[in-house]
């Protein structure tokens, strides 16, 4: 079994070119970087968008990543920046177009309903928690990551980000609680 | 009463998983209605990167004598254009102008500007009777 390249292996490679290395990081960091721009964005296509490019930008600036090492929490930082700039962006713009590149949404035959019933309350709670809280309950409950991991890739304390997590959870559960369609979902998970 | 957190044994290291709420949350993945979301995602990063990575790896393939080359194309110009200029420095009629020299002592040039000898005086010999000599005048 090979031990998985470490961030800060690939990050020297890419900074050479290496197209596989930036191709990996670009992978491995996906959808971390999605999950955070959603919650600075609130809405899936400035986080496509905002994600999509920050990779980019760090490729750019690649030279300016000091510790390879911590690639991550360098890059959330570049997302959360460019999320931010993307809205301030977004709000002197007519909000109601979508920018190209917007996944294409076909329908599904199976649970498109429930999907879609379900993610309405979630954009619509996670919209109520403070950005910080949106960040972590994403990170840990989508993305898989663990309190460490965001402890040190968001520079925060790991106890902060524990008390974040279950405030954001707290909040998040009780407003799922109170609307219909959702027992169901928990049934089925049980 | 549901329990909600998994929480580990210690308690304090990691809340755990919160499995319904995860399940939830997954509903914010885009792969859930489009499978192939985060190849296409990958794959749009990728040939927008595409330029700026051929560029490193082209800094990178250069060799010893590509860069004395490139570094040849700049600094012989330049080394031509400075030994150009100081030729003509050289040659201009300033350079040429003979240069007036005035030899001065370094006493001389101590006492220039001094008008009474006051040093001298006070370390002759006869500096005591003179100091004598003052104060019988003045007391």
């Amino acid at each position: 079994m090979t031990d998985a390249p470490t961030d800060g292996e690939l990050v020297r490679l890419a900074l050479n070119g290496n197209e596989q290395a930036f191709g990996q990081l670009v992978e491995r960091y996906q959808r971390p970087a999605y999950a955070v721009a959603y919650s600075v964005t609130g809405r899936h296509e400035d986080a496509e968008d905002a994600a999509q490019e920050s990779f980019l930008v760090a490729l750019d600036r690649l030279e300016e990543c000091r510790n390879p090492d911590r690639f991550g929490g360098w890059l959330m930082t570049i997302v959360r920046n460019r999320s931010k700039n993307l809205i301030r962006r977004e709000s002197l713009r007519d909000t109601d177009q979508v920018p190209p590149g917007a996944r294409s949404r076909a329908p599904t035959p199976d649970r498109v309903a429930e999907v879609l019933q379900i993610r309405e309350m979630l954009e619509q709670a996670l919209s109520e928690l403070p950005e910080v809280q949106r960040q972590i309950v994403l990170l840990h409950d989508l993305e898989g990551w663990k309190h460490r991991e965001i402890a040190e890739r968001l520079e925060l304390p790991s106890g902060t980000v524990r008390s974040h997590l279950h405030f954001a959870r707290k909040a998040l559960r009780k407003a799922l609680e109170g609307r219909p369609g959702v027992p169901d979902l928990v049934r089925k998970v049980q | 009463m549901m329990d909600w957190l998994k929480q580990d044994a210690a308690g304090a290291e990691d809340l755990g998983e919160d499995m319904v709420l995860a399940e939830a949350l997954r509903s914010l993945d885009p792969a859930t209605e489009d499978p192939n979301y985060w190849l296409r995602f990958r794959s749009w990063v990728m040939s927008e990167a595409a330029f700026e990575l051929a560029r490193r790896r082209r800094i990178v393939e250069l060799s010893v004598e590509d860069v004395l080359a490139s570094w040849s194309r700049t600094l012989l110009p330049v080394a031509m254009a400075a030994a150009v200029a100081a030729v003509a420095f050289i040659r201009s009629p300033q350079a040429d102008a003979p240069t007036v020299v005035t030899v001065v002592g370094v006493e001389e040039l101590l006492v220039a500007e001094v008008r009474e000898e006051t040093q001298p005086v006070l370390l002759s010999p006869d500096a005591a009777a003179g100091i004598v000599a003052f104060a019988s005048d003045v007391y």
